[in-house]
């Protein structure tokens, strides 16, 4: 289990400070796929790499304690990080070409990462490597092509193999279908659902897709602006979403037998976050602005694990 | 190669013509004891003889036979520009790894040095260090490797700030690898086609380096056979109208420095090194 504390990730920029995180709790239970869904800039994949510490300067974790199974990953040396990464924690990210190396052939990379973590003869990993390659239905004949020979699914699928090396309890994937057409993104997807099942892997998703991630995921957090708004059961964040902006996020997904032709944007666009808004930061776009939301942070307000940040919850779900 | 000369037009023709002139005087080097007429340190005939059947490129003011002297000159040239060349690298590119990778103040310190060093102009910097060292072939490689490494540090290290911001460095990390596999498994086979390039383009500079400092006494000495060393030579006759003492060494100096040069230019532009300077 994945449980993050109050995790703050500030970059210090020479024009000020960009608060990227802040103060995000939320916890990814064993064998789930926890979704965090929120616009470009709303700081999901400061998060990602926060929670493996590879935040580039001038960002830093300023506050908050990452507890993976009882250890706590903020307090650790950076070679107690590092075998923490890939090991217990691996990640996939977007764009698969420009995540593998182009002049090493993509089975040497699978090798490579398992070689980091564990002491075992090259020919045990190479082994290994062709049921991987198997496993993510690649097939182990692709050990010996490069990255520009592979499709783009299929070079999606070795990063999951590399990331599935070590049979990781955390698996985070920053929009790991984003470059990828549906099709193939639904392949994908039903891949990362049949790994969690097979080794017990949780999975982190992360995309801007909200249908992507109410499909897929069993939790649901919504960030906006640095902030986790809310977070919730899936089925329950769907059947009544609580924050204004979730509902709008629904409200904009497309239907094809939707009645309205024209779609539903959200008016208005994300803050500057060297300079949010005060009091609630989705205050300047939110159709029931009350006068305390200009003023007032919004405290959490939780109703049996369905957690909101809006202060129109104040007195109880309505 | 049909399909290498379409596919690159112009800068193929570049590559294929340098590469053949190098070959020829790397021949030249490597068999110079089974091609050459005569022996070059050897008095062969009368002082300055015209080019004729029996000399081809003539006799120098000892009478001794050009050609000769030519084809074992290449032999020098290439032996020290190999030298200087592989302790360039061996220091320039190991630095600009560490430079680049690790950053803070050890980046500063080391470019501040090479920026100096680079700020000089190449063959006077290298004539002083030279100079310091004293003449001799040794010396003069060394000098000559002094003046190329900024080139390869400074290269080395533009090009592994960016490849430390790539994306599949970022995804070594978060699979764990360590510091030293980042630098020798990802970065460095990933700046190879650059250092093709700078090599070539050095190269080109270096043949003219060596003949300088040849040519002013810094680097072998009498009688070994060098083309920096015969232009010395045969300068002072040059007046009273004998030209080929001069003329044939002075021509291969250009076309060996043109042969490296048009390799490094071909390469530059067909590995897409756009913006690679020699010095």
């Amino acid at each position: 289990m994945l449980r993050v504390d109050n995790l703050k990730i500030y970059y210090f920029l020479r024009d000020g400070v960009v608060k990227a995180v802040d103060g995000v709790s939320f916890i990814v239970p064993d064998r789930s796929i926890v979704g965090l869904v929120g616009e470009s800039g709303s700081g999901k994949s400061t998060l990602a790499s926060g929670i493996l510490r590879l935040i580039p300067p001038p960002g830093r974790i300023v506050d908050g304690k990452i507890y993976l199974d009882g250890v706590e990953l903020t307090s650790l040396s950076e070679e107690e990080m590092r075998r923490i990464r890939g090991r217990d924690i691996s990640m996939v990210f977007q764009d698969p070409l420009a995540s593998l190396d182009p002049l090493m052939k993509v089975g040497e990379q699978i090798v490579e990462a398992i070689l980091a973590h564990e002491d075992i003869s090259r020919e045990e990993a190479i082994e290994r490597t062709y049921k991987l390659l198997n496993d993510v239905g690649v097939g182990e004949e692709r050990f010996h092509s490069y990255p520009h020979q592979l499709s783009g699914g299929q070079r999606q699928r070795v990063m999951i193999a590399i990331a599935m090396a070590l049979n990781p309890r955390i698996l985070i994937a920053d929009e790991p279908t984003t470059a990828l057409d549906v099709v193939v993104q639904r392949q994908i997807m039903e891949l990362f659902n049949e790994l969690r099942n097979k080794y017990s892997t949780s999975i982190l998703l992360i995309s801007h897709d909200i249908s992507l991630i109410i499909q897929w995921s069993d939790y649901i957090g919504v960030m906006y602006a640095g902030e986790l708004v809310e977070f919730s059961e899936s089925r329950k964040l769907v059947e009544k979403p609580l924050h204004p902006y979730t509902q709008a996020l629904i409200k904009a997904i497309p239907r094809i037998s939707g009645g309205s032709s024209r779609l539903y944007s959200i008016p208005g666009s994300p803050p500057d976050l060297t300079n949010p808004p005060s009091g609630c930061r989705f205050h300047p776009r939110c159709p029931y602005k009350m006068e305390i939301c200009e003023s007032k942070i919004p405290e959490e307000y939780n109703f049996h694990g369905h957690r909101v940040r809006c202060w129109l919850y104040e007195e109880g779900i309505g | 190669m049909i399909s290498f000369i379409n596919r690159y037009g112009v800068d193929a023709y570049l590559v294929i013509s340098g590469i053949a002139i190098i070959s020829i005087f790397l021949f030249l080097a490597i068999f110079a004891d089974f091609v050459s007429p005569y022996d070059p340190i050897d008095i062969v005939g009368e002082a300055v003889q015209p080019p004729s059947n029996k000399y081809l490129m003539g006799t120098d003011s000892l009478g001794r036979d050009v050609l000769s002297r030519l084809i074992h000159g290449a032999r020098t040239i290439m032996g020290v520009i190999a030298v200087s060349t592989a302790v360039s690298m061996v220091i320039g590119i190991p630095l600009g790894l560490i430079s680049g990778y690790i950053g803070g103040i050890i980046d500063r310190i080391l470019s501040v040095i090479m920026d100096s060093i680079y700020a000089f102009p190449g063959l006077i910097l290298a004539i002083a260090v030279a100079a310091v060292l004293g003449p001799g072939i040794y010396n003069a490689a060394f000098a000559i490797s002094v003046v190329y490494i900024p080139t390869y540090f400074r290269m080395i290290r533009g090009h592994v700030l960016s490849l430390k911001e790539s994306l599949f460095v970022e995804a070594a990390k978060a699979m764990g690898a360590t510091n030293n596999r980042i630098i020798f498994r990802h970065i460095l086979p990933n700046t190879i086609y650059i250092i093709t390039v700078i090599f070539s383009l050095n190269v080109s500079d270096a043949v003219l380096t060596e003949a300088g400092l040849s040519f002013l006494g810094l680097s072998v000495s009498s009688p070994t056979p060098d083309w920096g060393f015969d232009l010395r030579n045969g300068q002072r006759y040059l007046l009273s109208g004998y030209w080929w003492p001069v003329f044939f060494p002075g021509v291969a100096i250009i076309l060996l420095a043109l042969g490296f040069g048009l390799l490094g230019e071909g390469l530059n532009t067909i590995l897409g090194g756009e913006g690679v300077k020699s010095r």
